[in-house]
């Protein structure tokens, strides 16, 4: 794969806006400036669409090529308003707005519909594959031709997800989180050492920590790149295995582990730790291994260009 | 290189397999009815696949007694069909499986809230843990024994469109060998009541581009094709897909431009994608889904492209409904069909044309007629609108 | 009439979440649609149909019909006296 250069992040969780790695000012009001659609949009659709345009702000709508937006779970809070009104008013009178609200690709069509942008738009809810396939997607569009892909990832958490989560099992170790992350993409880019992705790959099913060794090997072969000059992030419960992969993998490597919050597409935020990471790293690439629910896992290659 | 169709899956409310559908479209019998397979108190025609769950599993030889969301049951039926038909050894590293849904699980997840609203600690936790459009797509891939890359797209009723896309794009960037690509939904509440609020359900049989129409009918079902590139075909293929696009109307939430702006633009980067000129299309497969609406749009787009010379065109939204997530699947193995035996379908209840249309759609089953390349749309909220082209293989 | 008419501005702002939008900045006689007005839409006109048949118990069909009835608060305001069964 060619390197896809990462031209602009943006990040909003726990009500703080950051650009490019610098805090920036939340102001819902200012970044989604049509009242109209703003004061239908709940919580998840406003932290998304606001992310999505501050991305890409100074962009003109037909300069973008692609929007390819994903989520896990989507929007759960129109979603069960609209399901408890279906509930508590037996099928009738139902108030529409939530039900509109709820699709999916909400969120992508309404960055769309309030920047007048005609291109392809497209939205994944796989689990913790969403936005690892979002990224497959980007990076076609890309050696497509395409330019200024934005790309995004959006979760919320709500009390009747973490209740069901936590029923579920699967806070025992971790804490739930949630979050809207949007990148832009590009083929070239005109900044020296600009942030890439040089290689993605997505597995589903149980990986044995042989699995996972086997896999980094011929990620790193397949890139021409000695395992030992990789700084290798090891991402939720597979950070508690990083000392038995590091033995397998050989010496002199460079491994981590990042405990982050669990949510479907939490690799977007971790991806975007990495790129600031990487800005101290001008010779290292950074290879991402990721995990949810020990079904998804993904290996995300970064490096700067 | 050439995209090779070479296998065909569907279920929908006129058959079980894909010979049923085309022998019911063939008779002119839909599948409309009073919703018998889940509880609901709207009084509206819906085309639900005629089986009750424990029925649909015992036909997949699935354990009866264990729980199944619907549209996990109804992908796996058009799914099996398609990686039989083209003869795949699914067992490939490179073999994918794209899926798509709107809603997913959430036949269960309504049970699910029933009694979970009130009390956080009830409901039983195998209803809900399907609820994502995730889950569906992993136990189809987990029964067919695909385990290369596996994802779902949900752009409400584009869906299928946008992972038949993606299937043919992961070939031509030769990431993949062969893709099972397609989509599914279950009729549920939700959604019957989500477009009932909309009050775009029509308490008549639905009548795509009839001057009368005044609105759509629900549906529910599954269809998949398998692309291979064509030199890697094991069997000759029903046809080629030369041509898909996705664009964006960017116009409401919910309607369609009054000009048909992303209709058009998926239409004419699609053909132009295809290389094709208008005059190459022999039939239209539109998205018809019988509201005022989306048919005026959809018909405007096509003028803007088609100019007095529309090709033959029709809606089989009266004999299926509007399958949502599932409708691109089902209509794309209808339209890979239609390429191969020159079929045309009926756009059944169409009696007087609209003015504003000023359009008349196919209304009897054709054979053998001369179909060089099939157009094929699928248009969903947020403005999501896709085609596809399907092409002659000789 | 007034009456009316104040009463549906709050259930106009409450039930379509006007935010920043207060009673006495809806011009009665203005257009509720489209630009110079409220600037609602047809996803506004389904919930204003809902506000009709929940408080004031008059049905409305087809969204179609609601083009005049819904032209402005005044014009919503004579429709329910003239129907109104609640």
């Amino acid at each position: 794969m060619k390197p896809v250069y990462i031209t602009r992040t943006c990040q909003i969780a726990n009500d703080q806006l950051v650009m490019d790695g610098v805090e920036a000012v939340l102001d819902y009001k200012e970044i989604i400036a049509d009242p109209a659609l703003r004061r239908r949009m709940s919580r998840i659709v406003k932290m998304g669409v606001a992310c999505g345009l501050k991305c890409i702000e100074e962009l003109a709508p037909e300069s973008i090529d692609a929007i390819i937006t994903a989520t896990g779970f989507g929007c759960l809070a129109d979603t069960e308003k609209f399901i408890e009104s279906i509930v508590a008013n037996s099928e009738r009178l139902l108030n529409p707005t939530p039900f509109i609200q709820s699709t999916f690709n909400t969120i992508g069509g309404q960055i769309a519909l309030l920047r007048g942008i005609h291109s392809y738009n497209v939205t994944y809810a796989h689990r913790g594959l969403s936005f690892e396939s979002a990224l497959i997607d980007a990076a076609m569009q890309v050696a497509e031709g395409k330019k200024n892909v934005l790309l995004g990832a959006i979760d919320e958490i709500t009390a009747s997800s973490a209740d069901i989560q936590r029923r579920l099992g699967m806070t025992r170790e971790y804490e739930l989180g949630e979050g809207a992350n949007f990148f832009v993409l590009n083929a070239t880019t005109s900044v020296k050492d600009q942030p890439a992705v040089f290689d993605i790959d997505t597995r589903s099913g149980k990986q044995t920590e042989d699995n996972l060794v086997e896999w980094i090997v011929e990620m790193a072969d397949r890139n021409n790149i000695k395992t030992s000059d990789l700084w290798i992030i090891f991402i939720n419960s597979l950070s508690d295995i990083k000392n038995n992969i590091k033995e397998k993998l050989g010496p002199n490597n460079n491994i981590m582990g990042y405990k982050s919050l669990i949510y479907p597409t939490f690799t977007a935020s971790v991806l975007d730790y990495a790129i600031n990471m990487l800005m101290g790293l001008t010779k290292m690439k950074i290879l991402l291994v990721t995990e949810y629910q020990h079904i998804n896992y993904s290996l995300i290659l970064l490096g700067r260009g | 290189m050439r995209i090779a169709v070479t296998g065909l899956g569907a279920v929908s409310g006129i058959g079980f397999c894909v010979s049923e559908n085309i022998e019911s479209l063939r008779t002119g019998r839909h599948g409309m009815g009073k919703p018998r397979f889940f509880q609901t108190t709207l009084d509206v025609p819906v085309s639900e696949v005629k089986a009750t769950n424990a029925e649909l599993a015992k036909r997949l030889n699935l354990n009866a007694e264990r729980t199944y969301s619907r549209t996990a049951l109804l992908g796996l039926m058009a799914a099996r069909e398609a990686v039989a038909d083209a003869g795949i050894d699914v067992s490939k590293k490179r073999v994918g499986f794209i899926s798509s849904t709107s809603v997913g699980g959430m036949d269960l997840s309504e049970v699910f809230y029933n009694d979970f609203r009130t009390d956080h600690n009830r409901g039983r936790l195998r209803l809900v843990s399907q609820h994502d459009c995730g889950a569906s797509t992993e136990f189809i891939a987990n029964q067919l024994g695909i385990s290369g890359f596996v994802t779902t797209i949900s752009t409400a009723c584009s869906s299928a469109g946008n992972a038949i896309m993606l299937g043919a794009r992961m070939l031509q960037h030769n990431m993949l060998d062969a893709v099972v690509a397609g989509g599914t939904d279950a009729l549920c509440k939700f959604t019957l009541n989500g477009f009932g609020s909309l009050m775009i359900l029509d308490k008549e049989h639905c009548r795509p581009f009839d001057a009368t129409r005044a609105g759509l009918n629900l549906g529910e079902g599954a269809g998949y094709i398998v692309l291979q590139r064509s030199e890697d075909a094991a069997r000759a293929p029903y046809c080629l897909l030369t041509g898909y696009a996705n664009a964006n109307d960017a116009y409401h939430q919910t309607g369609c431009s009054p000009e048909g702006n992303g209709a058009f633009g998926s239409m004419s980067a699609a053909m132009a994608v295809a290389g094709l000129q208008p005059s190459e299309i022999d039939y239209i497969n539109v998205h018809g889904t019988a509201t005022p609406n989306n048919d005026l749009s959809e018909a405007t787009a096509i003028r803007r492209i088609f100019g007095d010379r529309v090709p033959p065109f029709s809606s089989v939204k009266a004999f299926i409904g509007h399958t949502l997530g599932a409708s691109e699947g089902i209509e794309a193995v209808y339209s890979a069909l239609s390429v191969k035996n020159g079929y045309v379908y009926p756009n059944l209840n169409f009696k007087s044309a609209d003015e504003a249309i000023g359009l008349a759609p196919e209304t009897e089953f054709a054979e053998g007629r001369r179909v060089r390349n099939v157009l094929s749309n699928a248009f969903g909220f947020g403005g999501n609108d896709t085609s596809l082209v399907f092409s002659r293989a000789d | 009439m007034e009456e009316l008419i104040e009463k549906l501005k709050g259930e106009l702002i409450a039930e379509l979440n006007l935010e920043e939008v207060t009673p006495a900045d809806i011009d009665a006689e203005a257009p509720l649609f489209g630009d110079g007005g409220l600037g609602l839409d047809s996803i506004d006109a389904l919930e204003i149909i809902l506000i009709l048949e929940r408080n004031y118990g008059i049905k409305i069909e087809n969204p179609a019909q609601g083009k005049e009835i819904f032209y402005s608060v005044k014009t919503l305001a004579e429709y329910i006296t003239a129907n109104q069964k609640k």
